[in-house]
């Protein structure tokens, strides 16, 4: 009979059980080279400067509201530290400091300006939380030939479990957001990116055709809902990553996406037989169960974790509205690349030193990639005017500030995303559903025209 | 007051002469058009807006050898240097709405090579620093000056400077020294002369260099942009020639517009100090042919040539008519604004202020929707938006 103690008991036997140690290894190597390819690549191309130093404002997540940037040097510094600490999670020495100060320091680096926000930056520090309570440097490591006292050829299950789970969900939800008429039905926003890029070679003939876009939305939505399944499953797990080779060679070559197709192409090994880096040397697991009071502590600890993870994508539908459109519950959700929005904002500032409204234009306070992304997020858009207010307020005694916000989603007509009569300065950003965002629009996308061949 | 109309009207009347004569000579009617949504189509586009600015860059070598010619007459026929310069002018202002590759800054586009600050600086013209080197009375090598001393805007401050003052503050060497005072009329006239045919001189160097630099290599970069080293597809080329465009948002609206309106960046209610062309008392004439340029960028040419392939050629091309229509209303709708305005913007913001806040509001519109839905449907990028990550 199932009862609770009988599931958590089956739960805990199974978590226990030992498993090959080797492609934890392998993935613990390839966190740490993206990790540092990733940092060179900010440094090398100036990203530091132009993402944390540039900018004369910074938008602020909800509750993290203190965090602030270091000084220019340091902030260069703290990417130069980052590539240091990636190199030693890859090499495996000093793991565990190195995996905490990396995960402390990178969720840092990510917690100061909201523009930032990156699905995979999101990944890569849910990641590096988990793995500072896994042991990734039991094998391969530098850290096992400094103390062979550590050094193991298996791992609890639970540890595959655990990286398997969040690699999963961004596969899953990716594909759950794609579920939605503007994706399946009318194509967009794939048929607005493919149409520019005709002079792909060989398939870019036929990019500006409306029916490949439609037949691109689909392969994308069952690509991501159903390839976790083909993985694991050995019977198709060869096919099924030469499929993950191909959608994300793809989505790489398309779109300016950065390293988020390699993190993909190489986590994705995970879900692949734990013994695969030994390239079918045989391997017999010793019959050993690694339960323990510490184990039991770390299922429960992974079920709360896992279960808060697996909940927050689906907490948009707790809000009224499209999720595209309002934005409330987008963050955090591996809503990836599901929407192409467009945005004018110009606020209008009444002061009582003048007798008409003054406008200002986002581009005095941001730069050109922070008004990119803000423009459609009614929470940005809110936080500059609250800026916005202040600034005048200082200057002015007091202002009211309101805001026309004209949004194009999907290439719909522009409409206001924000109450154009409501003064910003009167209403503040929490986790209630937020009444001053309009409603979305009911009307279709806009679709372009099939081109007759 | 009768002169200052009379000549409006002859810029105004010569401005559109040379737009609608640029524009017509970029017909080709025999070319095939190319089917909708196909690489060619873009391509074609491409080629159109490189014949428009080719076309704009001989109208403005042109008008600067009217100048030269007429510039040597200036202290007895000042008019007609006057006259000349705003047709140097009226081409400049179009030319400024076509940045895309040498003119553009080298921060702020691929292939940005300063030009077009060699040619006009505005906003960073300095009178004052020009009066210094009225009185050093040196022009053997104006090309060395900082780009704030020379150009149309610093022309324009020689050919029309109304007396003789000068432009520095009290406690600047010229005044304090009494360098400036021990000058006669005659000899700041003379100077100013001197000065204004070392400018044409420099300026004629400047726009050849920024024609020979397009023939020679840009133009190519900018047609074929697939085998080139500057853009990677047409998708950038394409965007390099929206994020000019952008100069209608940036600086027609932000700047010339919304700062001496009052709507923004001005301290009073208006603040028509801070209005561009301000000697020559153009403003308005000068946005007008900012729009012009706009409305001949988006139709890749005239509005009427069937040949020319612009932004419309490519909305129609996949069903985005409608939008279309929007820009086209939204337009025209800035040309009845500026009629409604006049071409004199001192005049406006003494009069009725708010004909001319009426001309922000109206290019306000063409603005919001090429930052929406205009980039949303040719997926295009804003302007000075590197590439970066995203998911």
């Amino acid at each position: 009979m199932l009862t609770p103690r009988n599931i958590w008991q089956r739960l805990v036997e199974r978590a226990a059980a030992p498993v090959d140690a080797s492609s934890l290894a392998v993935f613990r190597m390839i966190f740490g080279i993206i990790g540092f390819i990733g940092c060179v690549r900010f440094l090398a191309y100036d990203w530091v400067n132009r993402f944390y130093v540039a900018p004369q404002f910074h938008f602020k997540y909800f509750g993290f509201e203190w965090v602030e940037p270091l000084s220019p040097v340091a902030m260069h510094g703290a990417f130069v530290v980052l590539a240091i600490l990636s190199l030693m999670v890859a090499a495996g020495f000093l793991y565990r400091p190195a995996i905490i100060a990396f995960f402390l320091l990178f969720t840092y680096v990510e917690l100061i300006d909201v523009t930032m926000y990156l699905n995979h930056y999101y990944l890569v520090s849910l990641l590096a939380f988990w793995m500072c309570f896994l042991p990734l440097n039991r094998k391969w490591s530098i850290d096992a030939l400094i103390w062979p006292d550590i050094r193991s050829e298996v791992t609890p299950a639970l540890h595959l479990w655990v990286v398997r789970f969040q690699v999963a969900c961004v596969y899953f939800f990716a594909g759950i957001a794609k579920f939605g008429s503007d994706w399946l039905l009318d194509a967009q926003p794939m048929s607005l990116w493919m149409s520019s890029r005709v002079e792909a070679p060989i398939i870019g003939a036929y990019l500006g055709e409306w029916w490949v876009a439609l037949g691109m939305s689909w392969a994308g939505f069952l690509f991501d809902t159903t390839i976790v399944a083909w993985l694991l499953w050995p019977k198709t797990r060869k096919y099924a990553y030469a499929a993950v080779l191909a959608f994300h060679g793809l989505t790489g070559y398309f779109f300016a996406i950065g390293l988020f197709p390699l993190i993909m192409v190489g986590c994705a090994t995970i879900f692949f037989d734990p013994s695969w880096p030994r390239f079918g040397r045989k391997f017999e697991l010793p019959k050993v169960s690694f339960d323990s009071r510490r184990l039991r502590l770390g299922v429960a600890g992974f079920v709360l974790l896992a279960s808060v993870l697996f909940a927050m994508p689906w907490r948009h539908l707790a809000y009224p509205g499209d999720v595209l459109w309002t934005e409330e519950g987008m963050r955090w959700s591996w809503k990836v690349m599901i929407r192409e929005k467009n945005g004018a904002v110009t606020y209008r500032v009444k002061v009582p030193t003048r007798d008409r409204e003054l406008q200002v234009t986002p581009c005095d306070y941001l730069t050109a990639d922070q008004e990119r992304e803000f423009s459609g997020q009614p929470d940005m858009i809110l936080q500059l005017g609250h800026h916005i207010g202040r600034d005048y307020a200082a200057k002015h005694g007091s202002a009211e500030v309101y805001v026309d916000a004209l949004v194009s989603m999907n290439g719909r007509k522009p409409r206001l995303l924000i109450d154009p009569n409501v003064n910003l300065m009167s209403i503040s950003d929490g986790i209630a559903p937020a009444k001053w965002i309009t409603d979305a629009p009911v009307d279709a996308p806009f679709r372009p025209r099939i081109v007759q061949r | 007051m009768r002169s200052t109309h009379t000549s409006l009207l002859f810029i105004m009347v010569a401005a559109s002469v040379a737009a609608i004569s640029c524009s017509k000579s970029n017909s080709n009617s025999t070319a095939p058009r190319p089917e909708p949504g196909t690489l060619e189509m873009r391509l074609a586009l491409l080629n159109s807006a490189a014949e428009l600015q080719a076309r704009e860059h001989g109208l403005l070598l042109d008008t600067i050898g009217e100048l030269k010619t007429s510039v040597a007459g200036f202290q007895t026929e000042p008019d007609t240097a006057r006259q000349a310069w705003s047709a140097v002018a009226m081409a400049t202002q179009r030319l400024e709405m076509m940045q895309v590759g040498p003119a553009a800054l080298p921060n702020e586009a691929l292939g940005g090579q300063g030009l077009r600050d060699e040619i006009y600086s505005w906003p960073l013209v300095n009178p004052c620093r020009i009066d210094q080197e009225l009185v050093k009375n040196d022009f053997t090598a104006v090309n060395a000056l900082a780009v704030n001393a020379r150009g149309v805007d610093a022309l324009e401050y020689v050919l029309y400077a109304a007396s003789d003052d000068n432009a520095c503050a009290p406690n600047l060497a010229i005044n304090t020294d009494g360098s400036w005072a021990a000058l006669t009329s005659e000899d700041i006239a003379e100077r100013r002369a001197a000065y204004a045919t070392a400018l044409v001189a420099d300026l004629e160097t400047r726009a050849t260099t920024l024609q020979s630099t397009w023939e020679d290599g840009f133009r190519t970069e900018l047609t074929d942009p697939q085998n080139g080293e500057v853009y990677g597809s047409t998708r950038e080329a394409i965007n390099a020639l929206s994020n000019a465009m952008f100069y209608l948002d940036t600086t027609v609206k932000d700047l010339k517009l919304a700062v001496p309106a009052g709507i923004s960046g001005c301290a009073e209610n208006t603040c028509p100090a801070s209005r561009e062309s301000k000697f020559a008392n153009i403003t308005l004439v000068v946005i007008r042919a900012n729009l012009e340029a706009f409305d001949a960028m988006y139709h890749g040419g005239d509005r009427g040539d069937e040949a020319a392939i612009g932004f419309d050629d490519l909305l129609i091309s996949i069903d985005a008519s409608e939008l279309h229509n929007d820009m086209v209303t939204a337009i025209d709708g800035a040309y009845t604004a500026l009629d409604a305005a006049g071409g004199n913007m001192f005049a406006a913001l003494e009069s009725d202020p708010e004909s001319v806040v009426a001309v922000h509001t109206a290019i306000r519109a063409i603005t919001d929707l090429m930052k929406t839905q205009f980039l949303s449907v040719l997926d295009l990028d804003l302007p000075q938006r590197a590439e970066g990550d995203n998911d």
